[in-house]
C-alpha cells in the first residue's frame, strides 16, 4: 500500500505537511514529526492556518 | 551609487540549493535559465560590487554578479546570518527599477522550498507525484512511498 504525504509551500517558503492516511504505525508518526519538525515549519504571522494544521498533524502523529 | 537595502532574512539555510534555485528556478533580466548565469557559492563573503566596479563594503556568501542582475545593476548578494538562514543583499535600484523586489523574493523563496522538500521527501524514501500551483498560489505537492515504515 502507497504512503502518501502532501506538502504545502506559501510564498514566503513555509512549508505545511498534511498527512493522508499516514497515521498507521510508530514509524509513520516518528516521521510524520521530524518532516513537520524539519526547520521548514515557522510561526507565520502571513499564514497562521499553516502553523495551526502541521500542530494538528503533530498531535495527530505523536498521539 | 544606490545603496544597499537592509531586508529582512529568508526561509532559506542551505547554501547549495539557494545556487540551484538562483540558477534555475528565478528570473533574471526577466528570463528563466539566463544563457551564461553563474551564481558564485564562497565558503566566506566575499564583497559585492555596484555600478561602475565599485567596491561596496557589503559581503556575501553567494553573489550574482551585477552583469546578470541587469542593466546599471548592482551585485546581488546573500549573507548568511547568525540564525543559520540567508538574508538578500539587494539595492535600492534594483530591489525597484530591476524588478528584484519582495515578488522576486517570495518566488525564490518558494521555488527553494520546493527543491527543499524534494530532497527531503527523497531522502526519506518518497517519490514526488505531483506538483502543483494552487489558487492561493501555494505550491501543493505530493510524495508517495510504497510498503510500510
Amino acid at each position: 500500500m502507497a504512503e502518501t504525504v502532501k506538502v504545502l509551500i506559501d510564498k514566503k517558503g513555509n512549508a505545511a505537511v498534511v498527512l493522508d492516511g499516514f497515521h498507521g504505525s510508530t514509524g509513520c508518526s516518528a516521521l510524520a514529526a521530524k518532516l513537520a519538525q524539519n526547520g521548514r515549519v515557522v510561526d507565520e504571522q502571513n499564514k497562521p492556518e499553516f502553523y495551526e494544521t502541521v500542530e494538528a498533524e503533530q498531535t495527530i502523529a505523536q498521539g | 551609487m544606490s545603496k544597499y537595502l537592509t531586508i529582512d532574512e529568508l526561509n532559506i539555510d542551505n547554501q547549495d540549493l539557494l545556487v540551484q534555485t538562483l540558477l534555475h528556478d528565478v528570473l533574471f533580466q526577466g528570463r528563466l535559465g539566463l544563457p551564461g548565469l553563474e551564481v558564485e557559492s564562497h565558503d566566506v563573503a566575499v564583497h559585492l560590487y555596484g555600478i561602475q566596479d565599485k567596491l561596496r563594503p557589503e559581503t556575501a556568501e553567494v553573489i550574482v554578479r551585477r552583469q546578470f542582475v541587469g542593466g546599471a545593476a548592482n551585485d546581488i548578494g546573500f549573507k548568511r546570518q547568525a540564525s543559520g538562514n540567508f538574508a538578500p543583499i539587494i539595492s535600492e535600484f534594483d530591489d525597484g527599477y530591476s524588478k528584484y523586489g519582495e515578488a522576486w523574493r517570495d518566488q525564490l523563496s518558494q521555488r527553494y522550498g520546493e527543491r527543499k522538500y524534494a530532497q527531503d521527501m527523497y531522502e526519506n524514501g518518497f517519490q514526488l507525484d505531483s506538483k502543483e500551483l494552487q489558487q492561493d498560489g501555494t505550491t501543493a505537492m505530493t510524495f508517495s512511498r510504497m510498503g510500510g515504515i
